[in-house]
């Protein structure tokens, strides 16, 4: 006969094992993502708000976006649940956040904006079977399966513009330049490549790691001993105003050449930053322009959440729509798995701010957006050029 | 390459002289590295732009920058002074650039980090070299940075101030003993070098990259300037800092070693720290 000792001791162990095997089932439903079916939808952007070179309001799209969606009743009736947290531009963060907001229960990263997320977590995102849906700033954003960014990036960005200036502005001095940022010379040597290779044109300068924090005079003194024509700047706010004023200053007008910036510089800030020396500017967009009907709905939701108007904030909110679009077209609870699973799935679909179709399925590197909108800088205001996308397709046979 | 190297004399050079003029003097009198000098001409010369963007003229607006330069200096050596009169020449070093790093962060704070209009001092251009167009700003900062080097060497060494200046330099605390207004003089040299430091920011930075740690690492090319002089001889510096500017012109102009050009400062200080210390090092040899 079992004695009352033996009983004791046998409940007490049984007591032990229930428990434990309580907190094994709910730690690993929590890493698993998937959240109550009634309980916030929680997702991140993993943004380099602060280091070597900020990306500080590119995902505050996302939280307006959000906002609006939550004000309407969310997803299902289910609220998202958006953080933004900053790596600070350090690997080891990014890899850590990432982790991290795993293990907190996030079905997926939207609108993250990272100087390194994309290279130190591509692996584990692929491993543990999350998207990533952001705003890639190096190549290795754009050759991920489980990554997909909604710009074009910094080697496509680059080549719309010197495709622009020699299909559509029919230049023949076509001119680079671009700075020594982190991971961005390659993505420029490869866009070179491609231009060359769809225009039979071979740039007539090439600085492709100009010094980042220096006088930008020698680079202008550069590009008008080789007489470019045009000439494409990988610039952003801070150094596409300087670039300009030099540029005027030195007595090298639009007319003798024509000067392209993209996305990073559409804002109201730039323009007013720069005043006269930004007139002429030829600025080709990723992302629509704030004026076309299409993107009412965004130019709202900003103003909603008090956010300013600009070509950074719109990828957050653009990785947000197509996020928002994917889940609400789900049938069934929203966690990781079965998010990662309709990517996967998905059919191509338009998003307004987007020139090409949003895609994603099960290749093994993604970079929907191959399309650029022209506009031209005149007295403060981005003045559409055509109103029309001029796409990569268009001009790749 | 010879043009690049006429554009980085003219943009940079007069701006790293300024400040490198000031550092001495500072140095010489309090014994102070004032890391935060260029740090605190942002600050000014972020404020002139806030100021002209609400509407006021220029000229108002870049007294009232130039006079908060001037006071945030003041009351770092105030400061100093007060509280660190006596400490050694590492913790001071250790307190200056604590304050640099402190000036930077409450920039970040005022001001954020958006593109900012900052308007030249004196618009256009005032001549051209070799055609290169140097701007009447570059021309006004090559010209303050002569004229501020002649009436330092003039004042320490002709006027009774500058005797005392040269004195407490040498010997602070007998200075004190003697009634020398030891304390109040170093503040009144901080201030003028705020304000100096200021209306050198207010001139190279309408060309520069508006980020504001970009514009207070200024102060390292002309710290090397300064260290060239031996932090002694204000003549060496203004030429060496000009020097340097189109030395980092030059660098950036050549594509296979214009990554390099930014660590032109650092390279001349680390050079020239290890060729004062060779004496120390070659006896220890011995």
């Amino acid at each position: 006969m079992v004695g009352r000792r033996t009983m004791r001791r046998f409940a007490g162990t049984l007591a032990c094992v229930v428990t434990a095997a309580c907190v094994a089932a709910c730690g690993s439903s929590g890493s698993s993502g998937s959240s109550s079916s009634k309980g916030p939808i929680k997702v991140a952007a993993i943004a380099s708000v602060t280091g070597p070179a900020p990306f500080n309001d590119w995902a505050t799209g996302a939280t307006a976006f959000f906002n609006r969606l939550n004000k309407d009743g969310g997803i299902d009736g289910r609220k998202v649940d958006f953080s933004i947290i900053d790596d600070k531009g350090d690997p080891t963060q990014a890899a850590s956040i990432a982790r991290q907001e795993v293990g907190d229960g996030v079905v997926a990263f939207v609108g993250s904006i990272s100087l390194s997320d994309c290279a130190v977590n591509r692996n584990y995102y692929k491993q543990i079977g999350i998207v990533s849906i952001d705003v890639g700033s190096d190549a290795t954003c754009f050759n991920s399966p489980n990554i997909a960014p909604v710009n074009s990036g910094p080697e496509i960005d680059p080549l719309m513009q010197m495709i622009y200036a020699a299909e559509v502005l029919h230049k023949k001095k076509i001119c680079v330049l671009g700075y020594n940022v982190p991971g961005e010379t390659a993505d420029l040597a490869a866009a070179i490549k491609r231009f060359t290779s769809i225009t039979g044109i071979t740039p007539a300068l090439e600085l492709t790691a100009f010094p980042l924090n220096g006088d930008q005079t020698p680079a202008i003194i550069k590009l008008k001993g080789a007489g470019c024509q045009a000439v494409s700047v990988s610039a952003d706010l801070s150094h596409g105003v300087p670039f300009l004023k030099d540029q005027a200053s030195q007595g090298l007008s639009m007319s003798t050449m024509q000067t392209l910036f993209g996305q990073g510089t559409y804002s109201e800030q730039f323009s007013s930053a720069v005043g006269s020396a930004g007139n002429g500017l030829d600025d080709i967009l990723e992302l629509a322009p704030t004026s076309v009907p299409a993107v009412s709905q965004m130019v709202s939701d900003f103003k909603a959440s008090n956010i300013p108007v600009s070509g950074d904030a719109e990828t957050g909110w653009t990785a947000a729509y197509v996020f928002a679009h994917v889940a609400e077209g789900m049938k069934g609870p929203i966690t990781r798995k079965s998010l990662t699973a309709a990517f996967k799935s998905l059919t191509p679909f338009p998003v307004p701010t987007m020139g090409t179709e949003f895609s994603f399925g099960t290749a093994s590197a993604h970079n929907p957006n191959q399309a650029g909108w022209p506009t031209q800088l005149e007295n403060g205001q981005y003045v559409n050029q055509g109103n029309k996308w001029v796409t990569l397709a268009q001009f790749e046979h | 390459m010879l043009q690049a190297g006429i554009a980085g004399f003219a943009d940079s050079g007069g701006a790293y002289a300024i400040l490198a003029v000031c550092l001495i003097l500072v140095f010489r009198t309090t014994g102070v590295l004032s890391f935060p000098i260029a740090a605190v001409g942002t600050m000014g010369t972020f404020l002139t732009s806030v100021l002209y963007g609400h509407g006021w003229s220029y000229a108002p607006a870049a007294v009232v920058g130039v006079l908060l330069g001037a006071a945030l200096s003041a009351a770092f050596g105030l400061a100093f002074v007060r509280w660190f009169f006596d400490s050694s020449a590492a913790y001071r070093a250790t307190v200056a650039i604590a304050l640099l790093l402190g000036t930077i962060a409450v920039s970040l704070r005022v001001f954020g980090d958006t593109p900012r209009l900052i308007p030249y001092m004196v618009p256009g251009n005032a001549l051209t070299v070799a055609s290169v167009k140097i701007s009447a700003s570059s021309v006004v900062a090559l010209v303050l940075a002569l004229v501020f080097a002649a009436a330092v060497l003039q004042a320490l060494g002709r006027s009774q101030t500058g005797l005392r200046l040269r004195a407490m330099s040498q010997r602070p605390v007998s200075c004190e003993l003697l009634g020398v207004p030891v304390r109040s003089l170093a503040v009144t040299i901080w201030a003028i070098s705020g304000a100096l430091g200021t209306l050198a920011l207010l001139l190279i930075a309408p060309e520069r990259s508006t980020e504001i740690s970009d514009l207070s690492f200024l102060v390292v090319p002309a710290l090397a300037a300064a260290l060239v002089a031996s932090f002694r001889r204000y003549a060496v510096a203004v030429i060496s800092a000009f020097v340097l500017g189109a030395a980092q012109g030059m660098l950036s102009y050549s594509s296979a070693v214009s990554n390099y050009q930014i660590l032109i400062p650092f390279v001349v200080i680390l050079v020239l720290l290890l060729w004062f210390e060779r004496r120390e090092v070659w006896d220890e040899a011995r």
